[in-house]
């Protein structure tokens, strides 16, 4: 994979580079595609968005500004579209398509039970929450990174997440998750 | 420190996001508070489970359904547009050009206007020299007086009023005659140029002529005339003043201008 970074990959590709958008789509297609996954809770749709979104992305390069960090800019791409995507489709009750495509090192039972249990948590969230929760444990992102992506204040986010991470612990408590500890 | 907010400082911990003074004062807090660590097992465990899920996320390749929806029509077409910088003197833009030859002619109209303000403005109370106007034939009473030719006869009857100023000379000529007469103004072109003759009281047999050096007026009746010529220099000229019947003269005389 490309040592550029981001921003260099970006420039490249307004200058009409193909490879570096390529680059680019390894870069983020698995995250992207995760988030939206569980974000909708289907794989073929959320293969959909994620194709939506490097679409967008490559019509929508030339805007780019580059005093920003790409990933927090495709993030926000990738957010609108799934949430728009939500505000016309309610999000499927359990993962639809995963069953078989998992790498499930602890095939135990229990992790199974408590795969579900979460993702049904954090169905349970309302999308906003769930957005926050993503970004902080699916992509990794810092407090000040998901506030660059999802414009929110800092403060905002941290208290957001505190409400979340709450929400999602009474949730899961509910439905057993702490049972088999 | 209320509940939530040492909840809230547990939780940036477990994310590594807690500073080191704040995480002091958290640690001195949950010494005095078991409880709140059993709350936060819960928490951990919650994590583990999302790590693990990170982990395991699924792999995906959808690069050439991605590609493949890209418009690469437009695209390759972009790419080979060879880009051609044209680089172009500033004075080579209309726009430029345009706008100094309009400043350049405002400019000039200034200096033009300024110049010929004096003998066009119809402004009564100017400096002398702006006596003499086309447009203000009162101001002629303001103008130098240069003579005063009067002539009468069973033939004809004439007064000539001239004035001038630094720029004009104008003529007064009373002609009365009750048979055909002609009267000629006659100058120097290098001194005088004709700008105006007016006929007052007109006449259908009364013509009046202007020539690059005289004017000629053929009368018949009573006829009033005013007549300008541009006084080209301040330097002393004569105009000849002449009365013809059949052409024979019957009067002749001359008015110096530009007096010293």
């Amino acid at each position: 994979m490309s040592e550029k970074d981001d921003n260099e990959l970006v420039y490249e590709v307004i200058k009409g580079s193909i490879s570096s958008f390529e680059v680019l789509i390894d870069r983020y297609q698995k995250t992207i595609f995760n988030m939206a996954l569980k974000m909708v809770g289907d794989v073929e749709t959320a293969k959909d968005i994620t194709q939506d979104v490097f679409v967008k992305t490559f019509e929508k390069m030339g805007s780019f500004d580059f005093n920003h960090r790409f990933f927090s800019w495709i993030y926000r791409i990738a957010l609108n579209q799934t949430l728009n995507y939500l505000k016309t489709k309610p999000p499927i009750g359990r993962l639809k398509g995963t069953e078989t495509t998992i790498i499930d090192d602890n095939s135990a039972p229990d992790y199974e039970r408590n795969r579900k249990i979460l993702h049904a948590g954090l169905q349970s969230l309302p999308a906003d929450y769930r957005v926050l929760l993503l970004l902080k444990y699916f992509c990794g992102l810092s407090y000040e990174e998901i506030a660059e992506t999802t414009k929110i204040p800092m403060k905002k986010v941290r208290s957001r997440l505190y409400i979340a991470r709450e929400q999602l612990s009474k949730i899961m408590i509910g439905k057993g998750f702490f049972e088999n500890d | 420190m209320t509940e939530k907010i040492i909840i809230e400082k547990l939780y940036r911990k477990l994310d590594g996001e807690l500073p080191e003074n704040e995480y002091r004062e958290l640690l001195e807090y949950m010494i005095k508070n078991p409880s709140l660590g059993q709350k936060m097992k819960g928490w951990e465990s919650v994590k583990a489970l999302l790590d693990k899920e990170k982990n395991n996320a699924i792999d995906v390749d959808l690069k050439k359904e991605i590609l493949s929806r890209i418009n690469m029509e437009t695209y390759k077409t972009k790419e080979n547009k060879q880009e051609i910088k044209i680089v172009r003197s500033i004075w080579a833009r209309p726009s430029i050009r345009f706008g100094f030859a309009f400043i350049l002619g405002v400019f000039a109209g200034i200096i033009l206007f300024a110049f010929f303000k004096n003998d066009f403005k119809g402004s009564r109370e100017g400096t002398p020299e702006m006596k003499g106007t086309l447009y203000n034939p009162n101001s002629f009473d303001n103008m130098k007086t240069a003579d005063l030719l009067q002539y009468e006869s069973p033939l004809a009857k004439a007064i000539c009023d001239v004035h001038y100023s630094n720029r004009i000379v104008e003529i007064r000529l009373d002609l009365s005659s009750l048979y055909p007469v002609k009267s000629t103004l006659e100058f120097d072109f290098n001194n005088f140029e004709v700008l105006n003759i007016q006929n007052i009281t007109v006449n259908d047999q009364t013509t009046a002529i202007a020539a690059s050096s005289f004017v000629q007026i053929n009368n018949v009746g009573d006829n009033k005339f005013i007549i300008q010529l541009l006084n080209k220099n301040k330097l002393p000229h004569n105009i000849d003043f002449k009365i013809f019947q059949n052409d024979s003269p019957i009067y002749q005389n001359s008015v110096q201008v530009n007096k010293e």
